[in-house]
């Protein structure tokens, strides 16, 4: 993955998902062709994103206190990541999700259980709709 | 609705036309009581069915919010297990993490079997099926293993664990082994994740003249009042904690609760915010159970 034509810096990514496994995974499996940091801690999301930029943000829906959708409207109030793409995870398959997501201000929505090849190809996409 | 309303304008009508035909109002004591009684009536049965219907939406809705919960605990393991192997065997990854990723994957498995056993055996205990398979268990012995079990989570948090038996004799008691060990390291669990960086969890077996005491005990975020009535509720599950390691899926007390209450005993939770929390399991010492185990 390139950041741009002048450089080959990793592209930027922000984790968030209470589950240890998850975050574990998503780490290692990114790590190639992204520079990834990871939060289970919702209220933690805005001070990373100040201090890290990430370039996308993978939010799980269903996070303790905090979910996914307040978060991702908290993030879009705020005018640095106002359109910082937010790709959501989250086990639900039903249009009432997918549209609530929609509405909380996220780019796309991915359904748990996946394989990263696919959530790579999200991924991807997301990144590459941001550039134009 | 339009099906209600037409219901209770069927049930009004003939009182409303009688009155009109008559051309009069009630005008005797009678009349006017057993108009009021009437009234009465119609109003507790359109009270009943509007409290019957909020009722059972409500249910429904606790239902799905319910299975919904059940359903994110058993695809999320789902995720790091499909997701490793997926990349272990699609992608160019060194072999360092590959073996990573495999043995979260593998312990992502052991996770998800452990919460089906649960929820089976759970639903096994809440009709009877499944009853406690008695045998001697050494004290010291049980002990020890919960320890171990937990120990990695407590290191990996920072919580200190500590350990104590007070048992006479041959230090053994009775008791289903397997499914005890399983709610003390359910408890054990608990106490690590609701303990700060810093702080302590013990497990202690105590015999008494007329019963067994085990007290897991810690010095975490302790409960309030209204926590504490609602702990053993299935799927209930109290925020706050370290829940980056591990979200409790709200059956573990639950499933500990009817354990403990198939051998006979009782569970008790003192605790206040800010203070830490024990929990008491005292078990008779000739417990309710199936079957004798030899040793």
């Amino acid at each position: 993955m390139t950041d741009g034509p002048q450089t080959r810096q990793r592209p930027r990514l922000l984790i968030v998902d209470d589950d240890l496994t998850i975050r574990e995974t998503l780490e290692i499996a990114l790590a190639p062709s992204f520079e990834v940091r990871s939060t289970a801690a919702g209220d933690e999301v805005s001070s990373i994103i100040e201090a890290f930029h990430p370039r996308l943000i993978v939010l799980d829906i269903n996070l303790p206190g905090t979910d996914g959708f307040q978060i991702s409207e908290r993030i879009r109030k705020v005018g640095s990541s106002h359109r910082l793409p937010i790709l959501f995870m989250t086990v639900r398959r039903d249009d009432r999700t997918f549209l609530a997501a929609l509405a909380a201000g996220g780019d796309g929505v991915i359904t748990k259980p996946f394989e990263i090849p696919e959530l790579k190809r999200r991924i991807v996409d997301l990144l590459r709709s941001a550039e134009r | 609705m339009l099906f209600e309303r037409l219901l209770y304008a069927t049930v009004l009508a003939p009182f409303v036309l009688e009155r009109l035909s008559k051309g009069s109002w009630p005008s005797t004591p009678w009349d006017i009581g057993a108009d009021i009684l009437i009234g009465i009536l119609i109003l507790a049965f359109i009270l009943l069915r509007e409290y019957t219907k909020n009722t059972v939406e409500r249910v429904d809705a606790l239902r799905e919010t319910l299975n919904q919960a059940i359903i994110h605990d058993l695809k999320n393991p789902m995720t790091s297990i499909i997701g490793g192997i997926s990349v272990v065997l699609e992608e160019d990854l060194d072999e360092a993490a590959k073996g990573k990723l495999l043995r979260i994957a593998l312990h992502s498995c052991h996770l998800q079997m452990e919460l089906l056993e649960t929820l089976v055996d759970t639903s096994r205990l809440e009709f009877g099926e499944l009853a406690p398979r008695l045998g001697p268990i050494r004290g010291k012995a049980l002990v020890e293993s919960c320890l171990k079990e937990i120990g990695g989570l407590a290191s990996h948090l920072g919580v200190v664990i500590e350990k104590s038996e007070k048992m006479s004799g041959s230090g053994t008691f009775v008791g289903d082994e397997d499914l005890l060990r399983r709610v003390l390291i359910n408890l054990l669990q608990n106490a690590v994740k609701y303990t700060p960086k810093g702080g302590a969890v013990s497990l202690s077996i105590t015999e008494e003249p007329d019963a067994i005491a085990m007290v897991v005990r810690d010095s975490g975020i302790g409960l309030s009042r209204e926590q504490i009535a609602r702990l053993f509720k299935k799927y209930y599950r109290v925020e706050g904690g370290d829940q980056s390691v591990r979200r409790g899926s709200g059956i573990g007390l639950y499933f500990s609760k009817l354990v403990v209450e198939a051998h006979g005993g009782t569970i008790a939770v003192d605790s206040k915010p800010g203070s830490g929390t024990v929990v008491q399991i005292r078990l008779p010492r000739r417990p309710a159970g199936k079957e004798e185990r030899q040793p």
